[in-house]
């Protein structure tokens, strides 16, 4: 008999903060630095790819989630949050889904006004949805943002806007009104796609006669504002729209709410998240509001990593609790990481007859240019017990990843460099450990809750996860990862079709693995790379799609985002797909990217079965298990 | 007073089965053998969840009873009718369920022969006996095709329908004989009626032929059914029933006091493409107050339902994915409510909640009469809200 009694879900069980209730997100919700910074009443523009949890920080700022938040650290923010967030999710169908029923046959220029006729009534009907949330806080620490309406003045406001609008209620009540608004943006649609599909130009007046074709969403939230301070004598009162996922709204959507970071006046912030590929023109312009004067500007991924690995901790030990398993620690469970110096105390680590010793003397006597690399530095092996700590620093620490992945995908070389060194191994456990398990999850929330929910029956059973199965469990993610990246469309203007990203990917994933690996021994390898003038266009795009997705990290000051473009930039890859392409979990020292582009046309011309796996050659295996 | 609340669990076609070819849709999303894929709830995975109490469930699902109207398994197989009733019985400890009323439905008998020459063999082989522990019962069950199962203020009539299958097209609908009437009748004349009194059949006893569903596969002998239900003598009754997978909720033919018929949707079958578009998986619980029927002297009760979706599991659905989120049955009058309506003040917003303390009985009445009742009220100077798919009113003001 197979049948199994399951677990029951937990709150970690949708790993895509959009699709979750704002009561569900509060219970699993750990804020990080940068919730702090977004819960400031300032503009914000929040820029992070896929699933580093761009749409948690804004949903925890909407009344009804703090009203059900209530860790031990939601006290301090509930004081603190002085502004009622409204969430605006994006939404696609504002114009792919108008483009491709036939919109084109409209006239431009009432195409755009129906694109911002359906905004405007679904920014209208996300606003009416907090006030209402507003109406049921029940948190006393929430009183400031408790909105209290008697009957007659919710109708009276009711009514003021419903004649403003020219919108019919079933009843004077606000979720009358919600209910319309949210009618009459499908309407709006509805007609606008008949009429298209129609092609008959008679029908346009019908739908020029619309009334919300003529409102624009901004002047309407201020005029709604207005009425409900005028109404209840608030004057207090302040609110935010909090937009999300911006890089797939109309792209004069974007620019419009940046630009009115310097306009909109004392009532209203605006937050807006973005992928970090987005092209924002406005910014260029000489009026363009500045980041740190005009907005705040977050970027979630993690070129720093202790902060980065502090929130991973956390998270971590909150899904375990979750699932009822305490008194424990990361280290406990995933062991220690060979690539960061494994057991070894930080005394012991480099003394004669420890690992790192028996390390660097297999290096020496299996890999020639090792042996060149220490004559060259007058490096005795067998002294370096001797070494002060400043030379242990510069000659030795700084290259023992490179020596252990060296030891562990090269083959002894006798010598002669000009045999194949390749070294395959299926997996490779030097990944293994709690602290390459956090720099490859690279503080991504839906990658760790993914990963940590495939461990949990395993930790309940053994209390740790052996390093080939941690191995097993982070290929299966990477893998299901890029398999996604495949289905990634890319924009119109990229001839590259969605294999060339994951090739563009593969290409310098094995340029590193070749200048680590392969060559002679360098104490400094390729690690990065920069974007250069040489760069074919449509790499551009598929590195766009990338950088969104996560697949690349962009390197650089805090303050900067991609508003001019890659040209220039440094970036590297995920950490998550070190193991498949065999290189240290390191930034290490740039090469432009156009040489490892270059690479593309010759692997073309070797056999197919000494090309070395690409990502995509080992997702049809992969698939499998979705089935 | 009594004031004690009866709870019945209400679920149907399961058509739990086992995967035979990859790659290939399985009949339902109760997939027996398979490992839970992460991140991908199951309908009996997430629905064991919400038996237990956290912190985002401060009131997990519990009941007194626990109704199933049939077709546990997929095509007579027998791991999937194993799983299924093993299932059930792993609610039942979990919910506090005192017993479990179960049926048999055409998928549950061998009706092709697959495995044994008699349909019936390998379900009455089964352990925990089906559908009854109590071997008196048991053998009514498989003998006289019916039982009466009865505690304090709950009588229990279970209908085997599936009986005359194997014999000729027989399996393509349900059947009651003259024979069982007569003995049906026999038995409910010697029989007292109670509060709570609820029939458990698989097939329908009215036709049910909406969204193309055939009007081919109800009850042979179902109107002469619901006529003797319906007799002056005998108590009003509830009837639940499986079979379409195609939730509804309605009054059956006949007098002032004929059968309440609620058909459950499925639990865990993957839908036909007629129905994927209209209707969720679903399961039930029904609530009967002792104290309001005593007061209204009928059976009246209300209905919560839970529908499935793919990627976060059981939710209590609000809009019309089948039966809504909550409803009721029972009250009939909708004619002097509407009169009630005059006691409430002008000029104020009422809320539903507030609404049903002023009005009680429109608990008890079923999302179409409600739609019904609101229609009528709102010619006559109510402004009322509903939620979008719902008959239900959200908010109302009187002018």
């Amino acid at each position: 008999m197979n049948f199994v009694l399951q677990e029951p879900p937990s709150v970690f069980d949708s790993f895509n903060a959009r699709a979750v209730s704002a009561e569900r997100l509060a219970k699993g919700f750990i804020p990080s630095a940068n919730f702090g910074t977004v819960s400031r009443r300032a503009h914000t523009l929040v820029v992070g790819p896929r699933g580093s949890g761009k749409t948690c920080l804004l949903k925890m700022l909407q009344p009804a989630a703090l009203n059900v938040w209530t860790s031990a650290e939601a006290e301090g923010f509930k004081k603190k949050i002085d502004f009622s967030g409204v969430y605006i999710p994006a939404d696609i169908s504002w114009n792919q889904q108008l483009k491709y029923l036939g919109a084109d046959r409209l006239p431009d220029r009432l195409r755009l006004r129906i694109e911002a006729a359906t905004v405007t009534a679904h920014v209208l009907h996300a606003f009416i949805s907090t006030a209402l949330d507003r109406m049921n806080i029940t948190d006393r620490s929430l009183r400031r943002l408790h909105l209290k309406l008697s009957d007659r003045v919710e109708m009276q406001i009711c009514e003021t806007l419903a004649k403003r609008w020219k919108i019919a209620l079933s009843a004077p009540t606000l979720l009358s009104l919600k209910h319309s608004l949210r009618g009459r943006g499908m309407d709006i649609w509805h007609q606008a796609i008949t009429c298209a599909s129609q092609g008959n130009s008679d029908n346009f007046s019908v739908l020029e006669a619309e009334p919300l074709l003529n409102f624009d969403f901004l002047s309407e939230v201020l005029y709604l504002i207005e009425v409900i301070d005028d109404y209840t004598g608030r004057k207090d009162d302040r609110w935010a729209l909090l937009f999300d996922e911006l890089e797939i709204a109309p792209a004069w959507m974007l620019e419009k709410l940046i630009l009115a970071f310097r306009s909109v006046g004392q009532k209203l912030v605006l937050k807006l998240t973005i992928s970090p590929y987005t092209k924002i023109g406005v910014l260029a312009s000489p009026n363009a509001p500045q980041s740190g004067q005009d907005f705040d500007l977050i970027r979630l991924w993690y070129g720093y990593k202790q902060e980065g690995r502090a929130f991973s901790s956390k998270l971590f030990e909150r899904v375990l609790a979750e699932n009822g398993i305490n008194d424990t620690t990361p280290a406990k469970i995933l062991g220690s990481s060979p690539l960061k110096g494994g057991d070894e105390s930080s005394a012991g680590a480099y003394t004669i007859g420890s690992s790192h010793h028996k390390l660097l003397l297999r290096a020496y006597s299996n890999d020639s240019s090792f042996r060149d690399y220490c004559q060259k530095n007058k490096l005795n092996l067998n002294q370096i017990n001797l070494l002060s700590e400043g030379e242990r620093a510069s000659l030795i620490r700084k290259i023992t990843p490179t020596v252990i992945i060296r030891d562990t995908f090269r083959k002894p070389d006798r010598g002669d460099t000009s045999k194949i060194l390749q070294r395959s191994r299926k997996r490779p456990t030097v990944y293994s450990g709690a602290d390459t398990f956090f720099e490859m999850m690279e503080a991504n929330p839906r990658w760790l809750i993914g990963v940590l929910h495939e461990m949990i029956p395993i930790i309940k059973k053994a209390g740790r996860v052996t390093p080939s199965k941690q191995l097993e469990l982070i290929e299966r993610t990477a893998s299901r990862f890029t398999s996604m990246l495949a289905t990634y469309p890319l924009g119109s203007e990229g001839n590259y079709s969605s294999v060339s990203l994951i090739r563009a990917l593969d290409a310098i994933g094995a340029y590193i693995h070749k200048s680590v690996v392969l060559d002679h021994f360098s104490s400094e390898p390729f690690g990065s790379f920069t974007v250069d003038k040489q760069t074919p266009r449509a790499v551009f795009d598929a590195l766009g799609t990338a950088l969104n997705a996560g697949a690349i990290v962009l390197h650089g000051s805090e303050n900067e985002h991609l508003g001019e473009g890659l040209l220039g930039k440094r970036f590297r890859l995920s950490y998550i797909l070190s193991p498949h392409y065999k290189i240290p979990l390191r930034l290490s020292r740039p090469f432009p990217i156009s040489a490892a582009i270059k690479t593309l046309k010759s692997i073309d011309e070797v056999p197919a079965k000494n090309k070395g796996a690409s990502l995509h050659a080992i997702r049809p295996q992969q698939m499998e298990l979705f089935r | 007073v009594n004031d004690r609340t009866i709870s019945v669990l209400l679920f149907s076609d399961l058509h739990a089965s086992k995967i035979t070819r990859r790659g290939h849709n399985s009949p339902s999303y109760f997939e027996v053998g398979v490992a839970p894929r992460a991140g991908e709830p199951t309908p009996v995975q997430s629905l064991l969840g919400l038996t237990k109490a956290n912190e985002l469930q401060s009131d997990p699902l519990a009941a007194d009873f626990l109704v199933c109207c049939g077709d546990l398994t997929h095509q007579a197989e027998a791991d999937g009718f194993d799983a299924a009733w093993k299932f059930l019985h792993q609610v039942k400890k979990l919910t506090g369920a005192r017993q479990i009323i179960a049926t048999a439905g055409n998928h549950d008998v061998d009706s092709r022969s697959k495995s044994n020459p008699s349909p019936v063999d390998f379900i009455k082989s089964i352990k925990p006996p089906f559908p009854i522990q109590s071997t008196r019962q048991f053998e009514k069950y498989w003998s006289r095709n019916f039982f009466l199962q009865e505690t304090e203020e709950v009588r229990f009539l279970v209908l085997n329908t599936t009986t005359t299958h194997g014999v000729g097209r027989e399996h393509e609908w349900g059947r009651i004989t003259d024979q069982t009437l007569r003995e049906i009748r026999e038995v409910l004349a010697r029989s007292k009626p109670k509060r709570i009194n609820i029939c458990v059949c698989h097939h329908h006893p009215h036709r049910h032929s909406e969204i193309g569903l055939g009007d081919y596969d109800d009850i042979r002998g179902g109107q002469l059914f619901l006529d003797l239900l319906s007799e002056p003598s005998n108590a009003p009754w509830l009837i639940l029933h499986g079979h379409k997978h195609h939730p509804r909720l309605s009054y059956a033919q006949g007098n002032a006091r004929s059968p309440v018929v609620f058909s459950a949707g499925s639990f865990s079958a993957r839908l036909y493409p007629a129905l994927q578009a209209r209707v969720r998986n679903q399961f039930y619980r029904l609530n009967f107050s002792i104290s309001d029927i005593a007061r209204l002297g009928t059976m009246v009760g209300t209905f919560e339902s839970w529908a499935w979706y793919e990627a976060s599991g059981w939710q209590r659905a609000p809009t019309a994915t089948g039966l809504p989120d909550r409803g009721g049955f029972g009250y009939r009058d909708i004619i002097s409510l509407a009169k009630r309506f005059s006691i409430l003040p002008r000029g104020k917003i009422i809320g539903w909640e507030k609404l049903i303390t002023r009005i009680p009985e429109l608990v008890y009445l079923t999302p179409d009469d409600l739609g019904c009742l609101f229609h009528m009220l709102k010619g006559e100077g109510y402004s009322i809200t509903t939620e979008p798919g719902q008959n239900r009113p959200a908010q109302l003001v009187r002018k």
